[in-house]
């Protein structure tokens, strides 16, 4: 049955025809993905998420200590509802970032975990925040209300280490990216 | 059985060897301090002892005896908020607040102190308060809010 302009009917009139109170309609919308389960390749989601940083970081060469001078992020936002919020939760998401980045790791002696304590595991604290630190919300006129998530959050990492390579020219692959890394490699490359 | 001074009020609870954040909140039914590490390290159960903060999970109910006590709930008459607590409501210094309470009262000391307190001197006296969300520059913008809302006092 194929409708068309000038064949329609009311919706009270579609109610009352059907003796219905109400009527109500199902759709889906699927989509595919699979990893493969041998070699984990793939694609891992039907749903992503766009998100960007800029990093502005100083080392001390002496001390191989990482400050971040200014942060930057952004994330399409589809329309936002509540552009406070959503500034705030993408800073929340920079600033969480720089605890995996800069100053977590949990330390393994034979499966147990031996720094479980706030002491010996550090998050960032006030002291940690860039001194600059904004974020920007893209939005599209024709896009959608959906959750900003943690959008902001994985170019941390990625960012950071860029700048740290940028400045003072050793790539540190493996996170925390830690002073004794950085002046480690410092070493190595003289 | 010990009497505490808290907000304000005398309340007589069975101390034993347990601490004033316990008794604070399986006592007397004042939840603001929270247990975020249980060993000083977090601030998520600061309260205020002679308008010191104080982490309440390493102070004894018994050793809180002698001292006035002030929580969260008594920084204002019920139904009115704190200059600080309004100022972190028109800030939006939170996400899912866990860390709130400790950081109000902080900031409560902080600016009784110091009420001048420039940016750095706030994030260095706040930074014994750990907010996982990351709200801190927010909290910053309240806390700056807040300063001149506050009368100074000398703290003990």
């Amino acid at each position: 049955m194929v409708a068309s302009a000038t064949d329609m009917v009311s919706y009270p009139d579609v109610l009352k025809r059907n003796r219905l109170d109400s009527l109500e309609a199902n759709g889906e919308f699927a989509t595919a993905f699979s990893l493969d389960s041998e070699t984990g390749q793939g694609i891992s989601t039907p749903h992503w998420h766009q998100g960007a940083g800029a990093a502005e970081v100083e080392v001390d060469v002496e001390t191989g200590k990482v400050t971040v001078l200014r942060y930057s992020s952004a994330s399409f936002a589809g329309r936002v509802v509540n552009p406070r919020l959503a500034e705030l939760q993408n800073d929340g998401n920079v600033i969480y970032g720089l605890g995996p980045t800069l100053l977590e790791e949990m330390v393994m002696d034979g499966g147990q975990v031996t720094n479980p304590n706030l002491s010996d595991y550090m998050i960032p604290s006030f002291r940690d925040v860039p001194r600059e630190l904004r974020s920007v919300c893209i939005e599209s006129e024709h896009g959608e209300m959906h959750g900003i998530g943690e959008m902001t959050l994985p170019s941390v990492s990625p960012a950071i280490a860029n700048a740290v390579e940028d400045a003072v020219g050793v790539r540190i692959k493996d996170l925390p990216i830690t002073a004794e890394k950085i002046l480690r490699a410092l070493k190595e490359k003289k | 059985m010990t009497i505490l001074k808290v907000n304000g009020m005398e309340r007589e609870v069975a101390a034993g060897t347990r601490t004033l954040l316990t008794v604070l909140r399986d006592d007397l039914g004042l939840v603001g301090a929270k247990e975020g590490c249980g060993i000083g390290l977090c601030g998520a159960c600061t309260v205020l002892a002679d308008g010191q903060p104080v982490s309440s999970c390493l102070m004894l109910a018994a050793q809180a005896a002698e001292r006035e006590i002030t929580t969260v709930e008594g920084l204002a008459p019920k139904g009115e908020l704190h200059p600080v607590q309004q100022a972190f409501v028109d800030h939006s210094a939170f996400q899912c607040a866990y860390c709130t309470p400790g950081l109000v009262l902080s900031s409560v000391a902080l600016l009784r102190e110091n009420p001048a307190a420039s940016a750095e001197e706030i994030r260095e006296y706040l930074a014994g308060n750990l907010c996982r969300c990351g709200s801190y520059q927010n909290i910053l913008r309240a806390v700056a809010a807040a300063e001149g809302a506050i009368s100074p006092c000398k703290v003990p």
